[in-house]
């Protein structure tokens, strides 16, 4: 118990040091959003799996073998194929486009209109997500500390956050992250599997030992497992969590190469192992109640008091990590694509309004957060129009320029938002996912109503500021 | 545990060192 409050508290003053010490240079809203567009590239590669694996990559996939046997390694291979599409047909794209937020991106190519549409429902995506990283940060927080309430532990975890995001930005955020994933690194690549192996009595010990339907490929429907790998992937792809480090690259190729290294480097194996040790878990830890706490059980059985809070402290660098970088990219958002957009800010004071909006985006994500999971829940729900919505007119302005249109991509956006909420309202009748099924109708839509709305020679928005 | 196990480990010590040593040369030839 001592152990762990000791591990929990080097843990934050670590996160804080260093994060208050890299950021106190931070002088202009630009070195806040965007680090100046200057973050060296083994920098952002950190940085970029740092933000992307979050408290659900991790859990997820350990929960996934747990319940499904080997099967569940599709969630780790789905997420993954999600990154390296991302990486290989937007990191570049978007970073040539010069821009700090996605409305910006969409404004450049398709007017003021369709990104203000965009802005309302990227806004209520990525806040959606912030505000589940921010409950994940505190119910890891009470693993450490148990006497914990739930809400001082948010608050706590939500405070230490913002202590360094608000004076640092991306500058502090990218630094700190270097510590987030070597200690995710180390756990869940290092230790959780050697651990967890020899404990099993390695591979063969575990087949010998394992009920034999958990390695036969019937656990969960052929139909299910690739309707929920497409709907992973697809989702993955729009990596709101990443856009900022990938604005802030030095330059286009580094953008992409940061982004490919850590898709393969460290994102794709850290999501292996993690599913491994969930694997692993069901001959280590049997007859678990509910297969989302396997990683945790399986620290608690597992280790000592010492280890057992060293892991832990990387599930909570793990949630850090991610929680940090959506809640600046939510409060960027808001500063520069709705307050910006009302009223003209000044750039001498776009630095203090982003930084008082992140406080307020956080405060908010904390209410939410702690109203419960199940609003966390219905929150993601309604984020989800906005990625069936973005991927395919990611994908159409990118490399389908000379077609889009204002009105064709509008057209777009309201059949993503009706058909994802639709579906969903209906009870999700076709066995898919309400957003697989959005993004399905979005895309035929983008084709067929930008073709229908073009008219050769009417030129675009491209360069209106 | 085989040899396979002793290769997965390999593995994951691999990539934390790797990446460990980065940082480190990072941090100590002062590039910014």
């Amino acid at each position: 118990m001592m152990a762990k409050i000791v591990v929990a508290a080097l843990y934050i003053f670590a996160i804080l040091v260093i994060g208050i010490i890299s950021g106190r240079n931070v002088k202009t809203a630009d070195d806040f959003a965007t680090a100046d567009r200057n973050i060296p590239f083994w920098t952002n590669v950190y940085s970029m799996s740092s933000a992307w694996i979050g408290a659900g990559s991790t859990l997820g996939c350990a929960s996934m073998c747990y319940a499904y046997g080997i099967q569940g390694f599709y969630l780790a291979i789905s997420v993954g194929i999600g990154a390296i599409l991302a990486s290989v047909l937007f990191s570049k794209k978007v970073r040539e486009a010069n821009v700090t937020t996605i409305p910006e991106l969409i404004r450049k190519y398709l007017g003021n209109k369709v990104a203000a549409w965009i802005s309302l429902l990227a806004i209520f995506q990525i806040f959606g997500i912030a505000a589940s990283q921010i409950r994940s940060l505190g119910t890891i927080l009470q693993m450490f500390i148990p006497s914990l309430n739930l809400l001082t532990a948010i608050l706590i975890m939500t405070g230490v956050m913002l202590v360094y995001t608000v004076i640092g930005g991306l500058v502090s955020a990218t630094k700190t992250d270097k510590l987030n994933i070597s200690l995710m690194v180390i756990s869940v690549m290092v230790i959780i599997p050697a651990i967890s192996l020899n404990k099993a009595g390695g591979l063969h010990g575990f087949a010998a030992t394992v009920d034999p339907s958990y390695l036969s490929m019937k656990k969960l429907g052929i139909g299910a497992m690739i309707s929920s790998g497409l709907y992973f992937c697809t989702s993955n792809m729009l990596n709101s969590e990443n856009f900022l480090r990938v604005c802030g690259a030095r330059s286009a190729n580094e953008a992409r190469s940061a982004s490919l290294t850590a898709t393969f480097l460290i994102y794709i194996p850290y999501l292996l192992f993690a599913s491994l040790a969930g694997l692993l878990g069901l001959v280590i830890v049997k007859n678990l109640g509910t297969s989302d706490s396997i990683l945790p059980a399986m620290i608690n059985t597992l280790t000592n008091d010492v280890l057992g809070a060293f892991l832990l402290a990387a599930l909570l660098a793990a949630v850090m990590g991610t929680a940090a970088s959506v809640t600046m990219l939510t409060s960027i958002t808001v500063t520069r694509d709705v307050i910006g957009r009302i009223t003209h800010i000044e750039d001498s004071k776009l630095l203090t309004v982003q930084r008082i909006v992140m406080i307020v985006v956080a405060g908010l994500g904390v209410l939410v957060g702690y109203s419960g999971s199940s609003i966390v829940s219905i929150m993601e729900d309604v984020g989800a129009p906005c990625g069936a919505a973005l991927v395919p007119i990611f994908c159409g302005i990118f490399f389908w320029r000379e077609k889009m249109n204002e009105k064709g991509t509008l057209i777009t956006i309201a059949v993503a938002v009706v058909a994802t909420l639709g579906y969903l309202a209906a009870g999700s009748p076709l066995g898919i996912s309400h957003f697989l099924f959005g993004i399905i109708c979005s895309t035929i839509t983008m084709f067929a109503a930008n073709s229908i709305c073009y008219k050769p020679g009417v030129k675009q928005a491209e360069g209106e500021q | 545990m085989g040899f396979i196990d002793y290769l997965i480990i390999a593995a994951g010590s691999g990539i934390a060192i790797f990446l460990l040593f980065n940082m480190a040369r990072e941090a100590f030839s002062g590039k910014k």
